[in-house]
């Protein structure tokens, strides 16, 4: 156990297994898009609060700005990139394509991922509250939500 | 044209494709440098010294640039301004915001630019600071710009009509102070910048996600010293959402632009969100005071306003936008024929100002709204019999304003009935205020507010910041152009180039369904392609996705093209299959004769023998492939000389009921109830419409409501995170939102379309507050400023609530 | 908007932990969930030499019962407070109250200890600890010590926990027969309170004994009314009593002002958010009457 300043990351980012020499300050989000080529991962912020560079930890939605890589060692990170190659994921991108969920783009990931984990392990019934709860620790500039909301009560409808 | 069926999304397919391309995801050049900028902690001080020694001494930094560099190497930005100061894009001897670049640090990363920025000290003599606009009108005030002698950068006196006359004749005259306050509606991607010097041109090639007009562009020119043919801009196809706040990047992209001359090498800069809330840009705050004369049986006869505008710490293009942007439609949808305007710039030690959704609408109809209903309550009737009674009605259309405008098309009272009724405004009208039961635990109110819609800005407005006399002959600046570019290839493949270069309004989606449409083919034909690249598209200064402009003007830009395209496809099959041009139309990909069906060729034949067989065609056909649309606005005209100016291309309008609820004990405030009727013309996709409308609402719910860019007295900066900054999220979100329209297509342009960008942004502050006002009435409040917060309700109900059991 | 250069150690037991705090003294800064220290990383508000990642320490993730007590390790995620089927049957206050905190992908990452050890006088859980009347202990050098909630709270962001002191566990006394509500009253869902209330009771025949009175987001920490209390039990249950309640825990509050809320206005929303925590506690009082009725 020494003090580190910079320190071999070893991680699974999607399923794939990535090793990179970082500084110990770099923080997860910057890992993804930098090292990790996960650019659907959007800095919004940077403290914590619009949820656009959310990604899913050993399946849990978590701010991937409130994090250092290094403490992503011994997990499994997903991003939007990941999600996109299951069939869950696949219907998200669908319903939001359809019901233009998005406009700008750069909330969309977060919303998604967010979503992702919600229909993935919510018990049934998925109610309206658990919607708006999921939905509402996202900030989205462009849409005034109505049609996220229309997304996921489609997905959440769909769901089976 | 008229609704149909709409294709989805083609940027969000390309967002789950995971082919976006946003600014920051672009590594466009070799030897990326990072930079970093020092900003101001004060929000008026004397620069003394720079010593930026310790930074240069860490390894990964390259380069510091200065003020003095600055200097040296750029000019100050153009504005139209009487009295502009000089605004550089860093700050040389004095800085005048809390968040004003001083300098800039390049490194091989961010994590080290940001280390040498904390270790390079600057030493200030701070100075007294003012940010109220009414005391920076004092000649006591601290001056900002020492050479002016003034903080007013512009004072324009307007008047048209009788105003004395009507205000003397008039049964009821008051006044009215009111407050419209600083926000903005920030995108979500802050500022995003890659520059390139080359300094043996001189040339300099940008990536960057800016916003439109590209007007900015000849100013940056300008400040850069750098012909505007040796500068190139490249605008990626996804754009995370500007709402106006990105055109205010040009600065920026001077100063990276000079930091990469320093350094030598091509410099990127990420805006984070701390820079992007104190130092990007926001709406103008605007106190106003208004003075109404009416009749008692409702007409209005006659506005005095006396408009202040806070512009921050430099007048920047394109203020004095905000001041004369809506000039056309300073009456909003009345019948009002006497105008005084008293226009005033100021500048106070806060963030420069610029465009917001709504620009200069918002600040504009704020009081005039506002003032409607104090008129109705005065006078003892109801606010909606009262703007009914003043509109101008459908008959009166297309309806000069007084003030130059061009109403083209509309049916403001029926758009607005259509409001009350989606509303049951009458019936609410009944359990409102005082009217509520009284065992509830929230008061209700009800409120509405309409609005012209300005939709693609006439360039010219802007000179009305000068008198007549002062405005050079020599440089008419009017009008509002578009071009867009169609390619069809060898295979019958059909490619739309763009160059509005959107940031979030679908248009990619909706050119192509334009296109498909102009030539009977599917939109998944048509590929179009994004982004804006100005080293080799066709572009004018009035080009870009701002004012609402592209429904009008840039999607007319795309149908002239289309038909274009049409046109030389028939004059092609005319003379491949030797018969009469006019004998021939488009259906379903092809090229048919009107009085045979199986006369005609595909358009994959035709498009392959105009490729394959140039040597021979005629030459009419030489570029038959290649079309290019462009659609110039008409009736656009100069400023007159009584200060009369059509400001916009088309007009369409709006009209907004919101019901509020205010808790009675915690005095939170909620949006129950949004309806909002529209007139955008012809809607050229209802969904991507739709999520206008929507988008528009919680922007100008926030402003209502949440959003406000705070400063001390002295200039000190108080909404610096988003913790403190409240963006609404789905939970803050009205739970019944009604949208509708009625069409009333536009003959000012082609595709018979109004903007739909903006229109709620600037309804829904003013029908909130009328909402909140109505609520809260018989308590006694006056509601003269935004936003509307529980603890601004409190400082004046407070002394009647607190220790008494309140009801519940 | 990157964190300034530190160190990184991942100590692998609570030993290693307390070793390297006390080498590093003021330097050290623990990382936990990181929901509070990370935007201070970013912002460059904190700038510790060394970072001391416990996130590793597994043993410090549990919630188990002991006899009368409930003990949840300080590593132990917010989410888990929320669902966690003994806390929601002994100590459901705790559940209701970490549901308020942020937003779902927050309390997945957030903390008990980190959020405790943080302590932001606008958060649930050290109201929630000190309505429920926890022990938190502390390891360092010397061994452990507890703190009961009230003394453990000592300003904004200040606690007992001493230099070289880590927090380990909180230990909460299972109640029988209680009711409870709790408020907060924000402008965004999610953010923190402008002010809050707990009230706590058990229930004995016609009365509430052991009452509890606490607000959050209105001092410099949370707050026990104790004269409230006095209130809450000895005067008789009733919809009108939660005015007077609720009076009672507002009198002599010192408030302070802050860009969302005036003194004043924060004092009303306090005597409201602990009127509505009554009514809440009152309505389960009823339930809980009418069930035993039912079942009787």
């Amino acid at each position: 156990m020494q003090p580190q300043r910079r320190t071999i990351v070893t991680t699974a980012v999607n399923g794939t297994p990535v090793e990179t020499l970082l500084d110990v300050r770099t923080t997860l989000a910057d890992f993804l898009r930098e090292e990790a080529g996960c650019t659907s991962v959007h800095l919004g912020c940077e403290h914590g609060v619009c949820g656009a560079c959310t990604v899913l930890l050993d399946g849990l939605p978590v701010r991937s700005c409130l994090r250092l890589a290094v403490q992503a060692v011994g997990h499994e990170i997903t991003t939007l990139e990941g999600v996109m190659q299951t069939e869950r994921g696949k219907t998200i991108g669908r319903a939001f394509v359809e019901q233009f969920a998005m406009q700008c783009g750069f909330c969309t990931a977060g919303f998604a991922l967010s979503l992702y984990h919600l229909l993935e392990n919510a018990p049934e019934p998925i109610t309206d509250q658990d919607i708006h709860e999921t939905l509402g620790g996202h900030i989205c500039r462009c849409t005034g939500y109505v049609s996220i909301v229309e997304a996921a009560k489609r997905l959440r409808d769909q769901r089976g | 044209m008229n609704e149909f069926t709409a294709p989805s999304s083609t940027e969000g397919r390309r967002l789950f494709d995971l082919q976006a391309q946003y600014i920051a995801d672009l590594t466009p050049l070799p030897n990326l440098a990072h930079a970093a900028v020092v900003r101001s902690p004060y929000a008026h001080a004397r620069i003394r010294s720079i010593d930026s020694r310790a930074a240069l001494a860490l390894p990964g930094v390259m380069s510091v640039l200065t003020g003095r560099e600055v200097q040296e190497w750029s000019r100050p930005f153009a504005v139209a301004a009487e009295r502009p100061g000089r605004y550089y894009s860093c700050a040389i001897d004095k800085v005048r915001y809390v968040g004003e670049p001083v300098a800039v640090v390049v490194a091989t990363n961010r994590y080290i630019a940001e280390d040498a920025r904390d270790t390079i000290e600057v030493e200030y003599e701070p100075l007294p600071a003012v940010v109220d606009v009414e005391a920076a009108m004092q000649s006591s005030a601290p001056i900002l710009h020492e050479e002016l002698g003034t903080n007013v950068a512009i004072d324009r006196q307007l008047t048209y009509g009788d105003v004395a006359a009507v205000f003397s004749a008039a049964d009821i005259v008051f006044s009215q102070r009111y407050v419209f306050p600083r926000y903005q509606s920030f995108p979500l991607e802050t500022y995003g910048i890659i520059a390139s010097w080359n300094p043996s041109a001189p040339q300099v090639s940008f990536w960057a996600n800016f916003h439109g007009p590209y007007s900015m562009l000849a100013v940056l020119a300008g400040a850069l010293r750098v012909p505007l043919s040796k500068l190139r801009v490249v605008t990626p196809p996804d754009v995370g959402g500007s709402f106006g706040n990105k055109i205010a990047l040009y600065p920026y992209m001077a100063l990276t632009a000079l930091a990469s001359r320093k350094a030598g090498r091509p410099v990127k800069w990420i805006e984070d969100r701390l820079e992007s809330l104190s130092a990007s840009s926001t709406g103008t705050d605007r106190v106003t005071e208004l003075e109404v004369a009416a009749r008692n049986d409702g007409q209005l006869l006659g506005l005095k306003m006396r408009l202040m505008d806070n512009v921050g710490a430099y007048i920047r293009a394109p203020e004095p936008g905000c001041l004369f942007r809506p000039i056309g439609n300073f009456m909003n949808a009345y019948k009002i024929e006497h105008l005084e305007v008293n226009a005033l710039a100021v500048m106070t030690n806060v963030c420069p100002s610029g465009p917001n959704r709504g620009y200069a609408c918002q600040q504009h109809y704020f009081p005039i709204e506002r003032a409607i209903d104090e008129l109705a309550l005065r006078l003892g009737k109801d606010p909606a019999t009262v703007r009914l009674r003043n509109l101008i009605q459908p008959q009166d259309i297309p309806y000069r304003t007084v003030t130059g405008g061009l109403y083209d098309s509309g049916d403001y009272p029926r758009a607005t009935q259509r409001a009350l009724e989606l509303s049951n405004y009458w019936q609410l009208r009944q359990s409102t205020g005082a009217a509520g039961p009284s065992d509830a635990s929230v008061w209700r109110g009800v409120g509405m507010a309409v609005a012209i819609d300005p939709s693609g800005s006439n360039m010219g407005y802007i000179d009305v910041s000068k008198k007549a006399a002062q405005r050079r002959p020599n440089l008419v600046r009017v009008g509002s152009a578009q071009t867009t570019r169609i390619y069809l290839d060898a295979t019958g493949g059909i490619t739309v180039e763009l160059e509005t270069a959107a940031h979030g309004q679908g248009q990619e989606t909706t050119a192509a369904s334009l296109v498909a449409q102009a030539l009977g083919i599917a939109s998944a034909d048509v590929t179009v392609v994004a982004g804006m690249d100005t080293g080799s598209r066709p572009w004018s200064v009035s080009s870009g996705s701002y004012s609402s402009r592209f429904g009008a003007v840039g999607a007319s830009s795309i149908v002239a093209a289309a038909r274009q395209l049409q046109e030389n496809l028939l004059q092609a099959t005319a003379y491949f299959l030797e018969c009469d041009a006019s004998r021939l139309h488009v259906q379903a990909g092809r090229i048919v004769s009107l009085d045979d069906a199986q006369l005609g060729l595909s358009l994959k034949d035709v498009a392959a023998r105009l490729h394959w067989s140039t040597g021979t065609l005629p030459s009419h056909l030489e570029t038959a492939t290649q079309v290019e649309g462009t659609f110039v606005a008409s009736e656009l005209d100069y400023p007159n000389e009584l200060d009369q100016v059509n400001s916009s291309a088309v007009y369409a309008f709006t009209a907004d009921v919101a019901v509020v609820e205010i808790d009675k004990e915690t005095l939170d405030i909620r949006v129950t109830d949004y309806i909002t009727v529209h007139d955008a013309g012809n809607i050229l996709h209802p969904q991507i419409a739709r999520g206008q409308f929507a988008g528009g609402l919680l922007h100008g719910l926030a402003g209502a409501l949440y959003e406000e860019l705070r400063y001390t007295e002295t200039g000190d900066f108080l909404t610096g995170t988003l913790m403190d900054y409240l963006c609404p999220t789905v939970n803050e979100m009205p739970g019944n939102i009604v949208m509708d329209h009625i069409v009333l297509p536009t003959p000012q342009a082609l595709t018979g379309a109004k903007g739909v960008g903006e229109s709620t942004a600037q309804t829904a502050p003013i029908a909130i507050a009328n909402a909140v006002a109505d609520a809260v009435r018989h308590l006694g409040l006056e509601i003269t400023e935004l936003p509307l917060t529980p603890d601004k309700l409190w400082q004046q109900l407070g002394a009647r609530l607190a220790g008494e059991p309140a009801c519940t | 908007m990157k964190p300034a250069p530190f160190e990184y150690i991942a100590p692998e037991s609570v030993e290693q932990v307390v070793e390297v705090l006390v080498q590093y003294g003021d330097e050290a800064k623990i990382l936990a969930g990181g929901q509070s220290l990370m935007p201070l990383l970013n912002m460059r508000l904190a700038t510790p030499g060394i970072i001391v990642d416990i996130n590793g320490l597994n043993e410090l993730s549990y919630i188990r019962q002991e006899g009368e007590h409930l003990h949840i390790g300080a590593l132990t995620r917010q989410y888990r407070l929320e669902r966690d089927a003994r806390i929601r049957q002994t100590v459901p206050v705790l559940a209701a109250a970490t549901r308020l905190i942020g937003h779902p992908p927050i309390r997945y990452a957030g903390t008990i200890g980190g959020s405790l050890a943080h302590a932001d006088p606008a958060a649930e859980l050290p109201a929630a600890m000190c309505a429920l009347g926890a022990e938190l202990s502390v390891v360092g050098l010397s061994g452990a010590r507890s703190i009961p909630a009230v003394d453990f709270f000592q300003g904004p962001l200040s606690t007992a926990v001493r230099p070289g002191e880590l927090l380990t566990e909180v230990r909460i006394p299972i109640r029988k027969n209680v009711v409870w509500g709790v408020r907060e009253y924000t402008r965004r869902a999610g953010d923190f309170a402008l002010a809050g209330a707990i009230i706590l009771a058990e229930m004995e025949e016609d009365r509430w004994v052991n009452g509890r009175v606490v607000l959050f987001g209105v001092e410099d920490r949370p707050l026990r009314v104790s004269h409230a209390e006095a209130v809450l039990t000895q005067r008789a249950l009733s919809d009108d009593q939660a005015d007077v309640v609720a009076a009672s825990a507002v009198t002599g509050l010192d408030c302070h002002t802050d860009l969302h809320a005036s003194a004043g206005y924060r004092k009303q929303l306090a005597r409201v958010m602990v009127k509505r925590a009554y009514l809440d506690a009152l309505a389960m009082w009823d339930g809980k009457r009418e069930n035993a009725a039912g079942s009787a």
